[in-house]
């Protein structure tokens, strides 16, 4: 058993050294353990207040900081919570803590204040869970995705598709409990376009995994082509830095190399592939291998080449194969204006084609931004719309599409309507799960050991 | 105070009540070998049927049917006295279907008081009970209304509509149990100062009308099946009549009548109270709150057979007694209708069931158990099966043993009673089909196959009888086995004229063998089994995608339905609960987590904290 009588204190900004840290502590004693440090003691609550934090036992000075109380229940926890914001250093934080620690506090768990905001029921498990992802995100969008999921609107949506369905069943179970009084029979066709209407948002939220991973994860963007062609070279001019070995021998680059940029809100995962083409060598064919899969994961394709002659045969495979593709034309300061603008000649709406090079680092902005042209137009990265980045959620909601869909071919193929309830019933249990109404222990331990000290 | 006279003779179970929950406690009771009281205020209106004549119908037809395996009286009671047999649902699945039956209201009664009589360790006392003796939190008692104190080891109350029974005919109000017969007064006080909680409902039943002034040559017959089959698995000889309903229905000018007596009406000017149900409204009801529906459908139905008395089932009603009849009289058929009752309303007492645990014993008084109508339900098959449950379990506690709780997966009786508990409704409970989350394998087809084990741990059912269920579960399982591992051979196959052989359950799966094929499949394969069997595995088959399906999530749920919770655990020890959720818990006190998952208010992360808890 927990006990909940406990007051836990723990760091919830970063350790190291930064402007501000925030300590946070919460539980029954709270104030009994921090008012006797400070020697102004916030008047009232959620309301930041400026003192100095001491050593009660000795009276020496710790620091000066900022300190706001939040009562219970309004509080992240919900139980009495006090933050305590003080210079960044690697020792400051640790010394309120051991005064904090000295006044009968204790160190809190990974992930503990947000579990007893859970038990507290301040959050459902969506809302537990975008925590985590806001504690990990690593752009400013996945931050706005986070936030999106923390206000419920994953929840809110949910609910509506909750209540289409249970217009759907309600419609069948009439038609089975209530034939001895005078109903008008009910339509399957009715069912039919519940059914339908709940699966498009279902749908749609499945194919938001995409997106939503985009944003959460980053978008995976290989770079491939023959050896040779400059793909090292052009990582290296995309982070401005010499991080990537480049050479003039074909096949350097036996494994992929990943890096990551930040532009412009977006995460960006840039692979550096082998070349593509048959080798005898063993280990360039396993990274050939590699970047197949690479290939096949990709969010968007890069694909290089250095010859202007060739990229009239490129068209059409690019063309035929399912990924977002921008064909790039390096070195173009070793080609003339006229072979530049023959080649560019060739770029349509689904192909577009850039000149640049690689290692003079020009037309590299043009690149980025028709990459980021290319992902939004392909993925919708809207950051309003609700979308769900879990694989978790990704699992339910196919559940529930799979019960659907599968109630869908019971009323064609003229299954009695207590079926089809059940292929509702498991699809509406599915959305249970997602929200927390049926999730065991387990799943909650898995999701709270994602979480770090302090939150 | 009364002056309380001693006598000395002391029951092991004292029974309140002989309407259906009543008879099915008195009898269970008697036949666990336990000497049983039946304190009645009439002998002559036990198991008097005070409403619809009839018996079963959707979700009731399956409580009957699993009332009759566990060892209950009210299946083989209609078979023998019903006048009309029909399985309704027929178009739909089988987990939908529901034997229903009109009943002769007179030979049911004299059946069921035929049964009590002949069982000698019933003893029926014609008196009124005006309060519990509690001793402690002991029920030790009753005392009656001529003083006598009458001393059981356990009671059960089964008083249905009677305690503070209020009757309304428009703006007449009569204290009564039932038209014509007194009401119970007293006894709910006597519970209430006890600390029990009890609040009001309503209900509603139709006028009765004379035979010889209908016109029936102006509505539509309705027969029964002609191949009709019994509730109880164990009656033989099954040839009962099949006695007519008709059907006619209202109209505009009906309405009109009805309308114009709105503001004479108890329902709508305020003078009723309790809530009434909305699976079963009132004429004048229905008219209001659905305004735009021009005609409603009214059946006929005949109280016994040859009856004078006709039961006008669609015509529920509380106004007054000029206006019922002038708007009866609109109906075709019914021009010349003379009323023998009027329809009325009738409220009275009822103890919400978060008060008893699954045993039908209440929470906080040893030895006292509630079934029936007083729990909030309404029906008279509802009646029946916890006035059998409270019978069995008593008894089971007089000989310390575990009481039989059946769960919501394996028995509609599981359903209701869990509903009840768990689920808090301000309006009188029906059985529906859809309250039943395992509905495709609880179908009212395989009560023997669910419960045969049940049965026999209860020990009411005859050994005989219990074998007889439990051979033909076994036979179904080893048809299925022989479907899923035999191919049809060739000869058989071109007898049923089908198409390309294949692997029995692959024949059905496909519908390639359907149920018109089973006779010639009975006759070849499984001459020595019955139908009955043949019949359940092909089910099993047809349907085993979805059957599995359920069969998972049962397991699933097990986890929260073993976790028990201690009587004793204090919720407010527990901080992290949610403001609702820990009133709703202390409220309800729920057994395991399973029940409590299902208390409204209790959210998901309440249940987590729970388990978290209790682990």
């Amino acid at each position: 058993m927990e006990g909940y009588e406990e007051t836990i204190a723990a760091l919830s900004t970063p350790e190291g050294v930064g402007g501000l840290a925030v300590v946070r502590i919460s539980g029954p004693n709270t104030l009994k353990i921090l008012n006797p440090c400070l020697t102004r003691i916030p008047p009232e609550p959620f309301r930041a207040t400026f003192t100095s934090f001491l050593n009660p036992k000795t009276g020496s000075f710790i620091d000066d900081v900022v300190v706001t109380f939040y009562k219970s229940p309004l509080s992240y926890t919900g139980e009495d919570l006090a933050e305590i914001s003080c210079h960044g250093s690697r020792l400051i934080p640790s010394l309120i803590l051991e005064v904090l620690f000295s006044q009968g506090a204790r160190l809190a768990q990974p992930g503990e204040f947000t579990r007893r905001a859970f038990l507290h029921g301040k959050m459902d498990l969506t809302q537990v869970e975008a925590i985590a992802d806001m504690i990990y995100a690593e752009t400013e969008n996945s931050l706005k995705s986070a936030r999106m999921l923390l206000k419920g609107r994953l929840s809110e949506e949910l609910e509506k598709i909750k209540a289409t369905l249970i217009e759907a069943v309600s419609l069948l179970e009439i038609s089975l409990d209530f034939i001895d009084q005078d109903i008008e029979p009910i339509n399957s066709k009715d069912v039919q376009t519940y059914l339908q209407k709940g699966l498009h948002h279902i749908n749609a939220l499945v194919s938001s995994y995409r997106t939503g991973k985009i944003l959460h994860d980053g978008a995976r963007i290989p770079i491939i082509g023959k050896p040779n062609v400059g793909k090292s070279s052009l990582l290296n001019a995309i982070l401005q830095e010499e991080r990537v070995i480049t050479s003039e021998i074909p096949g350097t680059t036996r494994d992929y190399i990943e890096e990551q940029v930040n532009y412009a809100g977006y995460l960006l995962r840039f692979f550096d592939t082998a070349g593509l083409r048959e080798t005898e060598d063993f280990i360039e064919k396993l990274g050939v291998k590699k970047t197949q899969s690479l290939i096949r994961e990709a969010d968007l394709l890069l694909f290089m080449t250095e010859f202007p002659e060739e990229i009239p045969e490129l068209i059409a495979p690019l063309k035929a194969q399912s990924h977002p593709t921008l064909l790039i034309l390096n070195k173009r300061d070793k080609l003339s204006e006229e072979q530049v603008k023959n080649a560019l000649s060739y770029a349509s709406h689904d192909l577009p084609i850039l000149a640049i090079s690689a290692l003079n680092e020009t037309h590299i902005a043009e690149l980025m931004d028709e990459i980021l042209n290319l992902l939004k137009k392909h993925y919708t990265l809207n950051t309003e719309s609700v979308m769900i980045s879990h694989l978790r959620h990704q699992t339910h909601l196919k559940k529930a599409q799979k019960a659907l869909l599968r109630g869908q071919k019971a009323i064609l193929s003229g299954l009695p309507a207590e079926f089809i309830v059940e292929d509702i019933r498991e699809a509406l249990s599915a959305f249970d799960d997602i929200t927390g109404k049926t999730t065991s222990v387990e799943i909650l331990n898995h999701i709270f050991n994602q979480f770090c000290v302090g939150k | 105070m009364f002056h309380v006279k001693r006598t000395f003779e002391e029951y092991d179970i004292i029974v309140v009540g002989g309407g259906h929950a009543g008879v099915e406690a008195a009898l269970a009771s008697a036949r666990l070998h336990k000497k049983t009281a039946l304190v009645t205020l009439s002998k002559t209106s036990i198991a008097r049927m005070s409403c619809n004549p009839s018996i079963g119908g959707l979700a009731k037809g399956h409580l009957v049917r699993e009332l009759d395996v566990l060892g209950g009286e009210m299946g083989r009671a209609i078979d023998k006295t019903g006048i009309q047999f029909k399985l309704l649902n027929r178009s739909k699945g089988r987990a939908v279907w529901s034997p229903r039956a009109q009943a002769d209201k007179r030979k049911y009664a004299t059946y069921m008081q035929n049964i009590l009589s002949s069982t000698h360790t019933i003893h029926i006392l014609e008196e009124e009970a005006k309060e519990v003796i509690f001793s402690g939190n002991c029920v030790q008692g009753i005392i009656l209304k001529n003083g006598e104190a009458l001393y059981g080891k356990a009671v059960i109350l089964t008083n249905g509509t009677f305690l503070q029974g209020l009757i309304h005919i428009g703006p007449i109000q009569i204290a009564a149990g039932r038209y014509g017969e007194l009401p119970s007064l007293g006894l709910s006080d006597c519970l209430r100062a006890a600390g029990f909680v009890v609040k009001r409902l309503k209900t509603g039943t139709p006028p009765r009308i004379t035979r010889r002034s209908i016109d029936f040559s102006r509505m539509i017959p309705q027969f029964g099946d002609s191949n009709p089959e019994p509730f109880s698995y164990v009656t033989t000889h099954f040839e009962p009549k099949n006695v007519p309903c008709y059907l006619t229905h209202t109209h505009e000018n009906t309405h009109d009548i009805l309308r114009r007596g709105l503001p004479r009406s108890p329902l709508y000017n305020g003078s009723i109270k309790g809530k009434g149900p909305r699976y079963c409204p009132s004429i004048e009801d229905k008219i209001v709150r659905f305004h735009d529906k021009s005609s409603h459908q009214l059946f006929l139905e005949p109280e016994w057979e040859g009856a004078d008395q006709w039961y006008v089932n669609g015509f529920s009603s509380s106004l007054p007694i000029d206006i019922q009849c002038k708007a009866l009289r609109t109906v075709p058929g019914l021009e010349g209708a003379e009323f023998i009752k009027p329809g009325y309303a009738i409220e009275y007492d009822y103890f919400p069931s978060y008060q008893l645990r699954h045993s039908l014993e209440t929470k906080d008084v040893k030895g006292l158990y509630f079934a029936g109508q007083i729990n909030g339900t309404s029906g008279y098959e509802e009646a029946a099966v916890q006035g059998f449950m409270a019978g069995v379990n008593a008894a089971r506690a007089l000989d310390n043993q575990e009481p039989i709780i059946l769960s919501r997966s394996e028995a509609y009786i599981g359903v209701l009673i869990d509903d009840l508990i768990t689920k808090e409704t301000d309006e009188p409970y029906r059985m529906f089909t859809s309250l039943a989350e395992y509905r495709l394998i609880l179908r009212a087809d395989n009560a023997d196959h669910r419960l045969w084990n049940i049965a026999q741990t209860i020990g009411i059912q005859s050994l005989e009888h219990c074998n007889t269920f439990k051979k033909s579960f076994d036979d179904r399982e080893m048809i299925r086995t022989y479907f899923k591992h035999h191919s049809c051979p060739k000869e058989l196959f071109s007898t049923l004229s089908l198409g390309h052989s294949d692997r029995y359950d692959h024949l059905i799966k496909k519908q390639i063998l359907r149920q018109e094929h089973l006779p010639v499949l009975h006759e070849h394969l499984f001459p020595d089994f019955q139908t009955h069997s043949l019949d359940q595995a092909f089910i099993e088959i047809l349907y085993e995608g979805y059957i599995q399906r359920q069969r998972q999530m049962v397991e699933k749920m097990r986890l929260l339905e073993d976790q028990q919770i201690p009587s004793t655990f204090c919720y407010d020890s527990i901080k992290s609960l949610s403001n609702e959720g820990r009133e709703k818990l202390k409220k309800y006190r729920p057994e395991t987590v399973g029940q409590a998952s299902r208390i409204r208010g209790v959210s998901p992360s309440d249940i987590q904290v729970l388990l978290i808890y209790l682990r």
